[in-house]
């Protein structure tokens, strides 16, 4: 069951209303309920590997807790509880790619590896409710949460089904609101239908029709011009950023309808000013889990130089990994990886240049001239992530520069027909994978869209728009939610297109 | 639960609101850019024409009809007028479902001629395909928006009501926007085709010829096994127009010789069971439509006009003797 689904939506009403008419006292068992009966309607066998790692987690932390503060037993049972999810996700997830990439360097060394092809389904979420289980564990372990008794409760903490698909990845600190009473409040209510209201929106009316041009390009990188790698890309950096938000403000609203909050996964991440700062507003759930339980013990900052940059490189590397077992991703991580390095090994030269020409006595250009440096390094970053084999996606990124410069080079030699031969395309009835009649119509709609977007994010970069609007009249704020409403009813994309980090 | 009472009531306000406004818009004059929606023009064209009339239906074989020269010849042969009016659209209708719609509004003396193409007849995974294209049951809703809301209704399907008609209120916006890009202020609606009046002519065929492409499309089919769902229904509906004194007959469609070789068991077989088994009148054989390649156009289905030209004289002049 999608979010984007009348099925959902079905779901998610019978859902809210029945859990403000129970008494507080079942609301857990209802909630637990609805995510077991949400999560099966994927394939119900997801639910064994689910409540294994229910299971194991809640007797681990309760073990671990039992035993003296960081005693041996203490962390064995620490161990088995960060190792078992982790055994679960490689054998899922990890072990046909490492099992291609064994074959791969047998073939190159001439031994005999005898190849068998593993092919398992990758039960949804499940890169998802690992992290979390394993957060879990180690709070518990390092004693900031007390283990919870009330096996309901922790297993509806890990199966709750606003998040469970796709995040955000949430802390143990969930727990407590499971537990807190509280009556229907109008605010959250009305604060959860808006957030819900904007995910569809940059969901089903953005990220779905962008997403049919990235998808013809992709697809077909050799049919396309350098300078359609560059369009797609840049359309895929919107695609995948209305496509996860979505989800995410979708998941944070569900949540927020029945009272309880869901961790911020976004904040604006393209206003970023250096790859680092982007890191802190993109997947925030998943980078600051890579923080707190990778990246700070191995050491994080507080270590030599050179063993803090490699810990820096390693944890991308590592998240470059949780999205996909395939190079094409570790490829990604590797690239942000050296992105962030660069910008250490660079950072007196740069404020340097930066003084010399005098570009810190104009901020507004300076900062303008970061955010677009940092738009362009993750986007092309973002042709690794989304092409669908390395060498696709390396013969992408040639083509980009190729295209770039084909591009630029006939503008200045003002070079018309060169220019429409460079957007002419080989494919017959269709443009973008649009037909030709609806093309011009759609892209309008998507740009009309996207520079909406961008308003809005530019207001919330300045203010709270939410408690602005709330200030407002009657009048303008139902006209905006009419607006918001229509918008996702006459232009959203009624494909059922999947979630793109449903698939990590 | 005075909070949730008010916000259900704002959401069902909110809902009204967003019905009303699907309401109007699906009211509003306009047009839908998408070939299928022709379905509504070739309706409103048979409506147009007086009985008695010649009406060729069928797939997009039959769209490069020269239906002016069949009308004059038989109307010259047979000495009283005759319309023509061609309902060729596309070889992915349901024909059941096509001819389903335009039954009421035959009348006495009209002659049908059926020529599907013979992917529909002989090929089983293309005809279940046809049963399930989302697309042309749209348009289909469109052709009788009643009946078919009765039929989803009846079904417990509300949700698919909802989305068809979402999506083709979808389509009519996207049609207005291309109007205005495009800035067709002269543009007339007819509530069907956009560019119907621009790509067909009076009697309903296609004014531009198709492209001519090697090697052709749809080529190199192997066909199955007669699809029997598909020729019962013909069955039933040459029965109900009989009784209504309406002549129904089946030709078959343009077809290259090396395709036809390559399928002429089962094509003979088809044959067999339209003739001797269903005892349907046929106004062609197979062989009659068999071309070399060099009359086709782009696909196996699409006669270019110097193949056109011979096909349309050939049926005229097995019109004019089936009507005689």
């Amino acid at each position: 069951m999608l979010f984007n689904s009348i099925e959902f939506i079905i779901f998610f009403s019978i859902v809210a209303v029945i859990y403000y008419r129970i008494p507080y006292k079942w609301r857990w068992a209802w909630l637990l309920a609805c995510g077991f009966w949400f999560y099966m309607s994927f394939a119900p066998w997801f639910i064994l590997p689910l409540l294994s790692v229910i299971l194991i987690e809640y007797l681990a932390a309760r073990l671990i807790e039992q035993k003296e503060n960081r005693s041996i037993s203490a962390r064995i049972f620490l161990a088995v509880g960060i190792t078992y999810p982790l055994i679960l996700l490689i054998i899922f997830k990890y072990l046909p790619f490492f099992n291609d990439a064994v074959a791969q360097t047998a073939r190159l060394l001439h031994l005999n590896y005898p190849q068998k092809i593993v092919n398992l389904i990758i039960p949804v979420g499940i890169s998802y409710y690992a992290l979390q289980s394993i957060s879990y564990v180690i709070e518990v372990y390092r004693g900031s949460q007390k283990a919870e008794r009330h096996f309901g409760i922790y297993a509806l903490h890990i199966s709750f089904f606003p998040k469970i698909i796709a995040g955000p990845i949430e802390r143990p600190n969930l727990i407590k609101q499971f537990l807190r009473k509280r009556p229907p409040d109008y605010r959250d209510i009305t604060d959860g239908l808006r957030l819900m209201a904007f995910g569809f929106f940059k969901k089903l009316v953005i990220a779905d029709r962008i997403g049919i041009a990235v998808n013809e390009v992709y697809n077909h990188p050799y049919d396309y011009h350098g300078i359609y790698h560059i369009l797609a890309t840049a359309f895929f950096s919107v695609q995948l950023y209305c496509d996860f938000s979505g989800y995410s403000d979708i998941a944070k609203g569900a949540a927020r309808v029945l009272g309880l909050r869901l961790m911020d996964n976004f904040k604006r991440p393209y206003g970023a000013r250096s790859i680092r700062e982007f890191w802190r507003r993109w997947h925030i759930s998943l980078t600051t889990w890579l923080r707190d339980y990778w990246y700070i013990p191995l050491g994080g900052n507080r270590v030599a130089g050179w063993r803090w940059q490699y810990n820096l490189f390693i944890t991308f590397l590592a998240s470059g990994l949780w999205h996909g077992a395939s190079w094409t991703f570790v490829a990604w991580g590797v690239l942000h990886g050296l992105y962030v390095l660069a910008g250490v090994w660079s950072i007196r030269v740069r404020s340097n240049l930066v003084h010399r020409i005098g570009l810190y006595r104009l901020p507004r250009l300076y900062r303008g001239l970061q955010v677009s440096v940092t738009c362009i390094l993750v986007g092309f970053a973002w042709i690794f992530f989304r092409a669908d084999t390395l060498s696709d996606a390396l013969y992408m990124a040639r083509q980009v520069f190729t295209g770039a410069g084909d591009f630029l080079s006939m503008l200045f030699a003002d070079d018309a027909a060169g220019l429409r031969a460079l957007f002419n395309i080989a494919r017959d009835n269709t443009i973008l994978g649009f037909s030709r009649e609806t093309y011009r119509p759609e892209m309008l709609i998507a740009l009309v869209s996207i520079i909406s977007l961008g308003i809005i994010s530019t207001v919330q970069e300045r203010t709270n728009a939410g408690e602005a609007l709330l200030k407002k009249g009657a009048f303008v704020r139902w006209s905006l939610y009419y607006l918001l409403a229509s918008a996702v009813l006459f232009f959203g994309m009624f494909t059922k297109e999947q979630f793109i980090y449903f698939r990590f | 639960m005075n909070i949730l009472k008010k916000i259900i009531q704002k959401l069902i306000i909110m809902a009204a609101l967003l019905t009303a406004s699907s309401a109007v818009l699906w009211f509003l004059p306009g047009d839908y850019n998408h070939d299928l929606a022709a379905l509504i023009n070739k309706r409103a064209l048979l409506v147009s024409k007086k009985p008695p009339r010649i009406v060729f239906i069928g797939g997009s074989n039959l769209t490069t009809l020269k239906s002016k020269k069949i009308e004059q010849m038989v109307t010259r042969s047979r000495k009283a007028a005759r319309s023509v009016v061609n309902m060729g659209l596309w070889g992915g209708l349901d024909m059941a479902r096509y001819l389903e719609e335009i039954r009421p509004l035959l009348e006495p003396h009209d002659t049908v001629i059926i020529c599907p193409e013979y992917a529909p007849l002989l090929d089983p995974a293309f005809y279940s395909s046809v049963q399930r294209d989302e697309e042309a049951k749209k348009f289909f809703f469109l052709m009788s928006p009643l009946k078919r809301i009765e039929e989803s209704i009846r079904a417990g399907d509300y949700g698919e009501i909802i989305k068809t008609i979402a999506l083709l209120n979808q389509l009519k916006i996207k049609t207005y926007l291309h109007s205005l890009i495009n800035r067709g202020e002269g543009h007339i609606s007819t509530g069907g085709f956009y560019r119907y009046a621009a790509d067909y002519n009076s009697y309903g065929d296609r004014k531009f010829p198709f492209k001519l492409m090697r090697p052709l499309r749809s080529g190199g089919i192997v066909f199955q096994k007669p699809v029997m769902e598909n020729l019962l229904y013909l069955k039933d509906f040459t029965i109900h127009a009989q009784k209504n004194n309406i002549r129904v007959s089946i030709a078959f469609p343009p077809f290259p010789e090396p395709e036809y070789r390559r399928n002429q068991q089962r094509i003979t077989l088809l044959y067999r069971i339209i003739r001797n088994d269903l005892k349907l009148n046929l106004l062609t054989r197979p062989e009659d439509s068999v071309y070399p390649e060099l009359y086709f156009a782009d696909t196996v289905y699409h006669l270019n006009e110097k193949g056109e030209n011979l096909r349309s004289q050939m049926l005229a002049e097995k019109l004019s003797e089936l009507i005689h």
